[in-house]
């Protein structure tokens, strides 16, 4: 088995981008590249807890941030990580202009529709990867 | 965003809510630098952070003869809102902030800054500026607004 | 009780149900239980310094509700604004209420709904208590 990919989300708790960070994370990890993929938590680098630490050096990180704010991108800089891409769903937000996430404790379906549309850019960025050779 | 001695600033929970000295203001949240008889716009920290994450921009067009007041000049959408601008000037535009386009994350990030909408020529200066406040009366204000949203939050 | 602004900051726990529950949790205390004075404090804008929610966590009393007992949100406002006024351990509530299946990290089964609405009657109390104590 290849190398999995850590996809690492913000979670955010005070606006809808956190929760469709998540979902979208799961929805790679646990659905589309189930086997592929893993996640992390992001407070445990935040704890300097050194297995994490070492975790997010030695496999390929995917942050996947909700705001411009990147906190999971920041996290994984700070903490020396194998950065290999980075997504933020206000960009999905911006390509499909019709879609209104409003909910932030429960997805609402623009919500879910969002995170499909990112959880597949994040699927085909690891395949892109992956037959690339990219760092690993 | 610099703070320091250069901003007024209001906190209330976790937000702190800044307002740029030297500037002038419109009732409206929009803020203007005026310089060799130009004004540069914008909108304030506490327009920007009541609205939310900006993903859409309506950029003015450079060239558009604008009245002050009277018409959106620029508006942007975030999840939570689409927030219209108008002019505080009559005049022409003379400069638009297409960087907003690509990032309109600037005018979150950087709203006294980066975050820069237009530049206006202003065809009655000294007749609008009337109608402007200083910032330590917008600061006034801005505080008013924060102290009216709490209470009506809590009713 | 005196009303008074306290921030309740949840541990972001994407790796187990948890984590979901706490989230959940604390979103119920904002939105429904003690939505005037409650602050929630976003724990990965908190982690990369953001001076807004540090300066929060310095100056008013805050309540951390972990996941685990590796208690990431507890530590992390420690290291950077202060000790925190009490701290919640949904993995421990859990197990004094023998719950035990309240489904996945990514979607929470009727039971585990319940038991984040459970814990975020613990937060309230945990607020009503610091209220009425001063801290």
């Amino acid at each position: 088995m290849p190398d999995p990919f850590l996809i690492v989300p913000c979670s955010g708790i005070g606006k809808p981008f956190g929760t469709i960070s998540r979902e979208a994370t799961y929805c790679v990890v646990e659905d589309l590249k189930k086997g592929e993929t893993d996640t992390i938590c992001l407070s445990l680098l935040v704890m300097e807890d050194e297995d994490a630490k070492l975790l997010v050096k030695s496999h390929r990180c995917i942050a996947v941030d909700g705001c411009p704010n990147e906190c999971a991108k920041k996290s994984l800089e700070q903490s020396d990580a194998k950065l290999v891409a980075n997504f933020r769903v206000i960009d999905i937000l911006r390509e499909n202009r019709n879609l209104k996430p409003k909910d932030v404790t429960f997805l609402d379906e623009d919500g879910r529709k969002i995170a499909r549309i990112l959880a597949d850019k994040i699927a085909l960025k690891a395949d892109e990867l992956q037959h690339s050779g990219a760092v690993s | 965003m610099k703070m320091g001695d250069d901003f007024y600033q209001e906190v209330a929970d976790k937000f702190i809510f800044t307002v740029k000295k030297g500037l002038f203001y419109t009732e409206n949240d929009v803020w203007t630098k005026i310089k060799d008889g130009e004004a540069q716009i914008g909108v304030t920290d506490f327009l920007q952070r009541r609205s939310g994450d900006v993903t859409f921009v309506e950029l003015p067009k450079k060239g558009s003869i604008i009245k002050r007041e009277e018409e959106e000049i620029f508006s942007y959408e975030t999840i939570k809102a689409i927030v219209s601008i108008a002019s505080p000037f009559d005049g022409i535009i003379t400069e638009v902030n297409t960087m907003l386009k690509d990032k309109p994350e600037l005018i979150n990030e950087d709203p006294y800054g980066e975050g820069w909408i237009a530049t206006i020529s202003p065809s009655h200066l000294e007749e609008d500026k009337r109608y402007l406040m200083t910032a330590e009366k917008y600061f006034e204000l801005m505080k008013s607004k924060i102290k009216d949203e709490k209470s009506r939050r809590e009713v | 009780m005196s009303a008074r602004t306290i921030g309740v900051v949840s541990c972001s726990g994407e790796c187990c149900v948890e984590g979901t529950i706490s989230r959940i949790a604390t979103r119920f205390v904002l939105e429904k239980l003690r939505p005037d004075n409650t602050v929630t404090i976003c724990l990965p804008l908190f982690s990369i310094g953001e001076k807004g929610e540090r300066r929060f966590a310095k100056l008013f009393p805050t309540i951390a509700v972990e996941g685990c007992e590796k208690r990431c949100a507890g530590h992390a406002i420690e290291k950077y604004s202060g000790k925190t006024a009490r701290s919640i351990i949904v993995s421990d509530l859990l197990k004094k209420w023998d719950v035990k299946d309240t489904g996945s990290r990514r979607e929470l089964n009727e039971q585990g709904k319940e038991a984040a609405s459970k814990v975020a009657e613990e937060i309230a109390a945990a607020m009503d208590d610091i209220c009425a104590r001063g801290r």
